[in-house]
């Protein structure tokens, strides 16, 4: 058996390995500097592998004043630029491990230091990366605890909400979890009689055709989940699934 | 849920030092994303930088559907929408 806390140290343990290479557009130098290889945690963000990149690739970047070159940094995958909104193992679940694309491990990804694509600025809708993070923790601790849990979050000094952003950006499992004790997010029933309700975010990929339009084939849906069906049952992945793509087949539970 | 035929009732409400709208409820098609919702207050604002929150505290997914935000996140059938200018649930 393994127990809770060991799950929860090897969700966020589990990495990725990526090759990162400099995208052409980004050099002011002839030479182009040899791709680096890292291992980014699943539970991490795009922001986090800029930040590990930013000192291989800084010397053969134009000058800019401070840190404005690094808060420009963006990722493609074959050409189709990256949200950085989404988990980095999600989007390896999304596109890395598709048979279809040709991928293969490393990840092979490009970083570019230039002005952001439209496509990504208004999916982000003018939101800094820990700024969407906190919104969607903010969701959560609603769905789990009601109007307390996320006033939770936003209780969070300035500091604290720094330290936590810190923690999943480096995929540091201790301080995230002691971090996210205090706020206390076990989903509890609020009604009697109601079932207490999980957070879930579903994010369902539907193109067939060009990698390119991925973006506008793939939706995101949160919602809470409750966690017992009405005949008191738990609540299994595939209710879930049924309920919230009722036009595709899934098998009942327990067949 | 609040509907009309095929439609949810959306209820916006300023904060700061947002200007009120002249039109504070309207009817939206239950299919429709919350992105609509943004793009109709930046066009009745007169400006792209508008921050929107649900619940008074955070801003869901722009692509998820209305009718899927107001039956978890509405009041009385509706979806409140509070609106404004700068940052205001941190």
């Amino acid at each position: 058996k393994v127990s809770m806390e060991d799950l929860q140290r090897l969700t966020w343990e589990n990495a990725i390995a990526v090759k990162l290479q400099l995208s052409p557009d980004s050099i002011t130098s002839p030479v182009r500097p040899n791709p680096i290889y890292v291992l980014v945690s699943r539970q991490g963000f795009l922001s986090s592998l800029g930040a590990q990149a930013w000192p291989h690739f800084q010397h053969v970047l134009p000058s800019l004043p401070g840190q404005q070159n690094q808060q420009l940094a963006w990722f493609d995958y074959k050409h189709l630029p990256l949200r950085g909104n989404l988990p980095i193992g999600v989007l390896f679940d999304l596109l890395g491990s598709d048979e279809a694309c040709g991928s293969s491990i490393p990840w092979e990804l490009t970083v570019h230091y230039t002005a952001q694509p439209e496509a990504l600025a208004s999916w982000q809708n003018g939101l800094p990366q820990h700024v969407q993070y906190f919104h969607s923790l903010k969701e959560a601790c609603f769905i789990s605890r009601g109007p307390d849990g996320s006033a939770a979050v936003m209780k969070m000094t300035g500091p604290a909400q720094d330290s936590l952003w810190s923690a999943v950006e480096g995929a540091e499992t201790s301080r995230y979890l002691e971090i996210l004790s205090s706020l206390k997010m076990v989903p509890a029933s609020r009604q009697e009689g109601v079932s207490a309700s999980l957070p879930c975010r579903l994010i369902v990929r539907t193109f067939t055709g060009s990698l390119l339009d991925l973006w506008d084939t793939t939706f995101m849906t949160s919602r809470p989940v409750s966690a017992t069906r009405p005949d008191g049952a738990w609540t299994t992945l595939n209710d879930v699934l049924s309920d919230l793509l009722p036009d595709l087949q899934f098998p009942a539970s327990g067949s | 849920m609040s509907t009309v035929d095929d439609k949810v009732v959306v209820v916006f409400r300023a904060a700061g030092s947002a200007p009120i709208l002249q039109q504070t409820k309207v009817k939206v098609s239950r299919d429709s994303k919350f992105s609509k919702l943004v793009i109709f207050l930046r066009k009745q604002l007169k400006t792209d930088s508008v921050f929107v929150y649900l619940r008074e505290a955070f801003t869901p997914c722009l692509d998820d559907d209305v009718s899927v935000l107001t039956k978890a996140y509405g009041i009385d059938g509706k979806l409140h929408v509070n609106y404004s200018l700068t940052p205001a649930w941190g």
